[in-house]
């Protein structure tokens, strides 16, 4: 372990738990880069079938690698292995499986896959009663596993105001930031990852006359001196109205999270891109990786993806990434390029390649990942003649489709330059103000719940957490409670239930939508309320607490 | 780009139009329209909506590197999806 130099790690050691296993990480690796060094490949099970899958990403478009942080009852599902920061004794299990992640109960499914065509259509199960099976699927949906308590602590919000917002610090985002510092602007720079430089922390580049690690530094440090304000680990999510909205999860946790409020003159989107994965046969198999995360993982954890790789790219940076890999000691067998010989053209680093033992293919392609609990080799053809595949054995398959560019925050639907009313929201948000903006002023007295004090006494016993929980309840209690006074307690302790278990999961605004569904089903099944220790309400922002205050009605 | 002239509307500012996608060359297969698509740092093929105007389908190539268009029209005429 202490063998490693990434350009991320520092000198200590950390022990955590996989599964119930110590392993040892380094001072600054991810979960996931430490599981790769530890030989760890296996790191989940996908929803339905149950297939084992392994890390693909080394960001938190994360699809497989999704752990259950702490322990029961406060645990924290669905965190991306990639983002989060090891930290000592950190309790990490897999998901999705029963009992084990290697061996799965439900995985047995899959022979019967053929009989459920769309998977688990539930009309599939009405003979004789849904009801039979009802509690069997409810057990195998979803994503991770509800929390029984909230492991959650409050969020802080910030407020900044700035000339300019500089999203991302890549090379493009520092050349940004640094130019409009010495025009003489104030700088918030937002960068999602704990470092800064973004592609440049791996590829081989010069900037001016500098080294890429040299001016990263340079910049950095002039940022610094001309007061610009650096917020790493810090994503941009989305703007509303004129305020960019940005989100710290240190560690990658959800926990201790900050929201910051900003309002920039003027936006700089400088967020870098996505990489695409190719579609073949069983490209989910634990081994099948993006090139760039293989790249990734070996510049700033000193991890190898594999031992034997195989790459399949239809663009030219695959050569330069595979002469990079094979320095840091990954076998490059061959390199697929979906591209004909001659849209690739000559270039002396594919003849170098060539000469060290790896293979170039044109216009070829993988087109199945062969394997039963992780890749043992690759099936690849000519695009032309599918027909005439042949295998090679490999442990590794980096894959690398080309980028989408990251511009989640920045498109033109939610771009802080686009009026006010065509800001987008996410239909959360959106249903949250449409509760609040019918609600009445006042509450006219004939429509006023008859027996109301015993609706807000069940409301206060279980602290409701702020924002729409308050306005949830108060609706449901005004509709039932019109009708008869009766049904309002119970109507009300319901949705009292089900909004505090929603907030609990929906604490961090990004994603979880499975974990709330999930969440949701569980007490619904259950009929108990999970515990939420009081200081969730006490702590959390002011102005969230008058808000939620404000909405309640004067007492009958 | 600041404004594009919609063939229906005449040129407009930018924000009424929706980016929709950037176009595969016409006769491409299905795997290279979706893998092997060319950034080329002068010339992008791309499909808008004037969703603030006429709602039409636009066919938009521009140059990414100066913002210039350089050809805009409604979109037909088998230019591959």
């Amino acid at each position: 372990v202490s063998a490693r130099t990434g350009r991320r790690l520092g000198p200590g050691t950390i022990r955590f738990l996989f599964d119930g296993r110590e392993y040892r990480g380094r001072e600054g690796d991810t979960a996931a880069s430490a599981l790769l060094a530890a030989g760890v490949r296996r790191m989940g099970r996908s929803i339905k079938y149950r297939r084992l899958r392994g890390v693909l990403t080394a960001g938190p478009e994360e699809p497989n690698a999704l752990f259950t942080v702490g322990s029961a009852p406060a645990v924290i599902p669905n965190v991306a292995a990639p983002q989060l920061e090891l930290s000592e004794g950190l309790v990490l299990r897999s998901q999705n499986r029963w009992p084990s992640l290697d061996y799965d109960l439900a995985s047995l499914l899959r022979a019967g896959g053929g009989f459920f065509g769309a998977g688990f259509y539930y009309k599939t199960f009405i003979w004789p009663s849904w009801h039979t099976y009802e509690s069997m699927i409810r057990a195998l949906a979803g994503l991770g596993e509800a929390p029984g308590a909230c492991a959650l602590g409050p969020v802080a919000i910030e407020h900044l105001g700035c000339d300019v917002l500089v999203a991302g610090a890549g090379a493009a985002g520092l050349a940004a930031a640094l130019a409009a510092t010495r025009a003489g602007a104030r700088v918030v720079v937002c960068e999602r990852e704990p470092a800064c430089g973004g592609e440049l922390e791996f590829e081989t580049a010069t900037i001016g006359d500098r080294a890429a690690a040299g001016w990263i530094a340079a910049a950095l440090a002039e940022l610094g001196t001309r007061g610009a304000r650096l917020l790493t680990g810090t994503t941009v999510v989305g703007a509303s109205g004129g305020e960019i909205i940005a989100h710290a999860e240190p560690g990658g946790l959800p926990g201790r999270n900050t929201v910051y409020k900003i309002r920039p003159r003027a936006l700089v989107v400088a967020m870098g891109a996505v990489e695409r994965p190719i579609a073949f046969v069983d490209n989910d198999l634990p081994g099948v990786m993006l090139l760039g995360a293989a790249e990734r993982y070996l510049a700033r954890y000193g991890v190898r993806a594999g031992t034997d790789a195989v790459v399949f790219a239809s663009h030219d940076r695959a050569y330069p990434a595979a002469a990079r890999l094979s320095a840091g000691g990954v076998r490059v067998r061959m390199i697929v390029d979906s591209r004909a010989a001659d849209a690739i053209g000559a270039s002396p680093l594919r003849s170098e390649l060539a000469r060290a033992g790896t293979e170039c293919l044109a216009g070829h392609a993988v087109i199945a990942a062969l394997g039963g609990r992780g890749v043992t080799g690759a099936r690849i053809a000519p695009l032309a003649a599918p027909a005439d595949a042949r295998t090679v054995a490999c442990d590794t398959i980096l894959v690398s489709g080309g980028w989408s560019p990251a511009v989640g925050a920045g498109s033109p639907r939610t771009s802080a330059h686009s009026s006010p009313r065509r800001s987008r929201t996410t239909g959360s948000t959106r249903a949250a103000r449409t509760a609040y903006s019918s609600l009445p002023r006042r509450w006219p007295t004939a429509t006023r719940p008859a027996r109301a004090p015993h609706a807000w006494a069940a409301c206060a016993a279980t602290p409701v957490p702020p924002r729409r929980a308050a306005a949830t309840v108060h609706l449901d209690s005004l509709r039932s409670g019109a009708r008869r006074p009766r049904s309002v307690t119970r109507s009300a302790s319901s949705s009292t239930c089900r909004t505090t278990s929603r907030s609990q999961t929906c604490a961090s605004p990004s994603r979880r939508a499975f974990a709330t569904s999930s969440t949701s089903s569980a007490t619904r099944r259950s009929g108990s309320v999970p515990t939420r220790d009081d200081s969730a309400v006490s702590s959390a922002p002011p102005c969230l607490r008058s808000c939620a205050a404000s909405r309640l009605p004067a007492s009958a | 780009v600041t404004r594009l002239v919609c063939p229906f509307c005449g040129p407009r500012h930018l924000r009424e139009f929706e980016f929709h996608k950037t176009v595969a060359p016409a006769g491409a297969n299905a795997f290279a329209a979706t893998y092997q698509r060319v950034d080329s740092s002068t010339e992008s093929v791309e499909h808008w909506q004037h969703v603030g105007g006429c709602r039409g389908w636009l066919f938009v190539r521009r140059n990414p590197s100066t913002g210039a268009v350089l050809e805009c029209r409604l979109v037909g005429g088998g230019e591959g999806g």
